[in-house]
């Protein structure tokens, strides 16, 4: 359920509000969940590694307690093999399920130095450093990579170098190249395919509660669109996740509307039936689609599922791709 | 420039010269409205000629105007524009004749539509809708607007019944009560925020207020409470006059203060409501916009209600023209510019009329 | 005009009037006087409808305050408040028109009738000239009078006084004393005032009422009231009372020389 995005421009917003108010963290506490773990196969150790502040971090050892307040490291995690050396998530972490049901939660909106400290964790990764949170930890004595995905990466490869990063900080390093090898190789199959494409003018939906939020192509979800040669409706220079007027996006007439807050109510019937919309070629041709918003806007291994299962979106005529693995297209408008 | 608005004269005393004053700044002020309302559909994200614009306008009214331009342009100009171009001026004008008439019964130029609970109780309706399992749409029966009113009125409600002391409200307790409601409100937001963080983008983007999701049906959402509001608001000019007496004065004048105060109360509180359901929590204008119209037409409430509502829905639909266009494709909120734009405006107009001394 | 018969009035359960009885006829000036906190003001919103009577009985021209509507009371009974706030910003004509809101009522709007209403009460205490002026700009005397004559386009037959000259100097005391006191002998109106100069008082009043422990316990001409011994017992202050040199009315002065054991209070 985690929408990293989400999450960024909500932090944005708030500071526009004025909202008072204490947090609070129930998520603290019992350790109850240590599992004890091996230390995986590849790596050496100490090793030291850059983070996104600046600073270096060194591990002496392979972590056996690590805290995952992210849920797109939690999926690089379990994907190259070092699950087992998780203890606690990030609470929106949903995948894979083994993460899902780890007893220990904890808020990346809400850090906690607190909760965090008291799992004892002998690593915390991180993708955002909210209410000073990585000073804290580090003041706690807690080894902190802050691996900032969420803010920083605008490009599947980036995604691809998180990964290799978290193997290295595991001793998973091997498993690592091999997952980003295999990942690589498809995202190049289907780039290649698509490049001599006529690709579709889109309009990627994030939310629209209170303004029409999207991606620009500067944005890791706006690299999707470019590497399967379509052209979003947000231009390059307008920003990363642009807050577009109504009569922009009416005007600028997408061929193929993606909806990443259909789980929200904005499915492809309401978004048809909006006022206006019928004159948005999408609209019109029945080219608007649910898609689900966990694998499209968090930055792990299942983006490049992501990317094929859009590949089949944009270009229904191209055979070769219906086999993609369709792990989110719940509705598509007749 | 602002001749027709200086103070007018009493020559010959008789009740006609009384009553003229209100003519020129209405007539002024209405003309204001139709002229920026209908500049501001010209302008936009997307490249439309003002002639296309106009022929549109006049399609759709009926006149006989052959069609030549793209089906987008005209749900552009029709279903995007002009809504958004009434309903920013609808709420426009309600929060700022809300603002006087809280300001007016308040005795207190710091009070705002938002004071005794309106705006977080909207916000606690609206969020707790918005993190429900319930689909949010745009379209009719959407329940976020629904649950924004609830939220206000239980809110007001709510402060209401805190401050009353026996048959009677005083103002302070009010205003107290008015505040906790809100502290509490404005806390439970946040907790819902924190809870459910997936949401917390959709519930801050529509906390933070605007018009892009403006729609004819919001339009005819608020109208009734725009215009009862003001209709029922108007003719009390005079009795909010009577109140900046003491409220002993007030009473010793034959009114019936509390009545007349919650009253008055009820109606703003219910317009404000509305407003605040159809176009989230827009700050500013429910405060500043009085001063305006205090500073430059003078504090008779007679010409204060339909002057600050009239400045009102001028200032909100030039803020949300701005908003919108100022960095095509973008819109930023609404709000920001509310507060960019009318505090230096105020500051200067508070500076050049030295009426300051009405604050004396 | 007015009558008040043993009313009992006060705040909280806590009862200031305990059986005030008091009667003010046309034309006739009375001034109610009393140390601070005897009740003054309070009888004077408890006659003025704003507090609940909790016992007794109070006659406006004849007909039971509980009777009347409170356009009704307005219509027969104005109050000049004490120092009076003036909201900025409207002109002395406008702050006068507001008193005509017991006949123009809630949302409607003056007529001729009204604004003749108000330009003979201003003409009556000498606002006419300025009557355009914002009232911040007016000095403080004549912003008092500019309070009286809202209360006389009240077009009132009781007229009450509640220390409206407590923030003047000398000369603007007893000016608007003196036209009130006039103009309610003039126009025919119970004047009742509440004052604390007892010298102001005797200069201006037909009769002085004493309001003392929630009762009055003494009424009677300036000549009658205003008795060194009784002055003494209610003040607790030894006093001299000499008559005034031209007019014969009686002058209070506080007599320091006995400063103290009269009182009973050692310094």
């Amino acid at each position: 359920m985690m929408r990293s995005i989400r999450q960024i421009l909500a932090a944005s917003l708030l500071g526009l509000l004025v909202l008072g108010g204490a947090c609070d963290d129930d998520n603290s506490g019992d350790t109850g969940g240590g599992t004890p773990a091996t230390p995986g196969a590849s790596g050496e150790f100490p090793v030291t590694l850059e983070r996104a502040d600046g600073k270096d971090l060194t591990l002496e050892a392979a972590p056996q307690r690590i805290a995952a307040l992210s849920p797109g490291h939690v999926e690089m995690l379990f994907a190259i093999g070092a699950g087992d050396q998780v203890i606690a998530v990030e609470q929106n972490a949903d995948y894979p399920p083994e993460a899902a049901a780890m007893e220990i939660k904890l808020s990346a909106f809400e850090p906690s130095a607190e909760a965090i400290a008291a799992v004892d964790p002998d690593l915390v990764i991180i993708s955002n450093d909210l209410d000073g949170i990585v000073a804290a930890l580090d003041n706690l004595g807690i080894p902190v990579l802050f691996d900032d995905i969420d803010t920083r990466i605008t490009t599947i490869e980036e995604v691809f170098e998180s990964i290799e990063e978290m193997g290295r900080a595991t001793g998973h390093a091997d498993e690592a190249e091999t997952l980003v090898d295999g990942l690589q190789e498809r995202v190049d199959a289907v780039v290649e395919d698509a490049a001599g494409l006529d690709g579709p003018t889109i309009y990627h939906e994030l939310d629209v509660t209170g303004g029409f939020f999207s991606v620009g192509p500067e944005s890791f979800v706006g690299d999707l669109y470019s590497k399967l040669n379509a052209e979003n409706i947000v231009e390059a220079g307008e920003g990363a996740y642009p807050s577009l007027t109504q009569e922009a996006i009416i005007d600028r007439d997408p061929e193929v509307i993606l909806l990443a807050d259909a789980e929200f109510g904005q499915t492809p019937e309401v978004v048809s039936a909006r006022p206006g919309w019928e004159a948005i070629a999408a609209v019109t041709n029945g080219r608007v689609y649910a898609i689900d918003a966990d694998i499209y806007s968090r930055p792990g291994p299942r983006i490049v599922d992501a990317l094929e299962e859009l590949a089949g979106l944009l270009y229904p005529d191209e055979s070769s791709w219906r086999e993609a693995p369709c792990s989110a297209c719940f509705a598509a408008p007749a | 420039m602002l001749g027709v608005l200086r103070r007018p004269r009493l020559s010959g005393v008789d009740a006609a010269s009384l009553r003229r004053p209100l003519l020129g700044p209405f007539a002024f002020g209405l003309g204001g409205v139709a002229l920026i309302g209908v500049f501001s559909l010209l302008w936009g994200a997307a490249d439309i000629p003002p002639m296309t614009v106009v022929r549109i306008l006049l399609y759709h009214l009926g006149l006989p105007v052959e069609v030549d331009w793209p089906r987008s342009w005209d749900a552009i100009v029709w279903e995007v524009r002009v809504p958004r171009m009434l309903l920013a001026g609808l709420v426009g004008a309600t929060l700022a004749y809300s603002g006087t008439t809280y300001q007016g019964v308040f005795r207190n130029p710091l009070a705002d539509p938002y004071l005794i609970g309106v705006a977080a109780g909207a916000g606690l309706g609206a969020a707790l809708v918005i993190v429900s399992p319930l689909p949010y749409t745009l379209g009719p029966l959407s329940p976020v607007p629904a649950a924004a009113f609830l939220g206000a009125m239980t809110a007001v409600t709510i402060t209401y019944l805190l401050a009353r002391v026996g048959p009677v409200v005083p103002t302070v307790t009010l205003i107290l009560a008015g505040t906790a409601v809100s502290s509490v409100g404005t806390a439970a937001v946040s907790y819902l925020m924190l809870i459910d963080d997936n949401r917390a983008l959709s519930l801050l983007s529509w906390l933070l207020g605007g018009f892009n999701t403006a729609s004819w049906e919001r339009v005819w959402l608020l109208v009734p409470y725009a215009l009862l509001g003001g209709l029922v608001l108007l003719p009390f000019g005079r009795a909010l006059n009577v109140l900046q007496l003491s409220e002993d004065q007030a009473r010793q004048l034959g009114v019936n203060v509390e009545a007349l105060k919650v009253g008055l109360l009820v109606v703003a509180s219910l317009a404000t409501a509305a407003a605040v359901a159809v176009s989230g929590i827009i700050g500013f204008v429910g405060l500043v916009v009085p001063h305006i119209a205090r500073l430059l037409w003078g504090p008779d409430y007679r010409r204060l209600l339909p002057m600050s509502a009239l400045v009102g829905a001028s200032f909100m639909i030039l803020a949300d023209l701005v908003a919108r266009s100022i960095a095509p494709p973008h819109e930023i909120p609404v709000g920001i510019v509310t507060a960019f734009a009318g505090a230096p405006f105020f500051l200067y107009l508070l500076r050049r009329q030295r009426r300051a001394s009405l604050y004396a | 005009m007015l009558s008040v018969r043993d009313v009992w009035a006060g705040y909280e359960g806590r009862s200031v009037l305990r059986g005030v009885d008091l009667k003010v006829g046309a034309g006739e000036v009375v001034a109610l006087v009393g140390p601070n906190g005897c009740g003054k003001t309070t009888l004077l919103r408890a006659v003025s409808g704003v507090l609940r009577i909790e016992r007794g009985d109070v006659r406006l021209a004849g007909d039971e305050l509980r009777s009347l509507s409170s356009r009704e009371r307005a219509q027969r009974l104005a109050v000049v408040p004490q120092g009076a706030a003036l909201p900025p910003g409207f002109s002395a004509l406008e702050q006068v028109l507001l008193g005509r809101t017991p006949y123009v009522g809630l949302i409607g709007s003056e007529g001729p009738d009204d604004i003749a209403a108000a330009r003979k009460a201003m003409l009556l205490t000498d606002c006419w000239p300025f009557a355009e002026r914002p009232v911040e700009e007016l000095s403080g005397g004549e912003r008092q009078r500019v309070v009286l004559a809202r209360a006389l386009a009240q077009e009132p037959r009781i007229l009450l006084l509640d220390e409206p000259t407590a923030h003047l100097d000398l000369a603007h005391q007893v000016r608007t004393f003196q036209l009130a006191a006039q103009l309610g002998r003039d126009l025919g109106l119970a004047v009742l005032a509440a004052v604390h100069d007892l010298t102001l008082a005797s200069l201006f009043a037909d009769r002085i009422a004493f309001l003392e422990g929630g009762r009055i316990t003494l009424e009677g001409t300036p000549q009658e009231a205003l008795r060194p011994e009784t002055i003494e017992r209610v003040y607790g202050l030894p006093v001299a009372v000499m008559a005034h040199p031209t007019t014969g009315r009686p002058v209070v002065l506080p007599d320091i020389s006995r400063n103290g054991h009269a009182a009973g209070t050692p310094l």
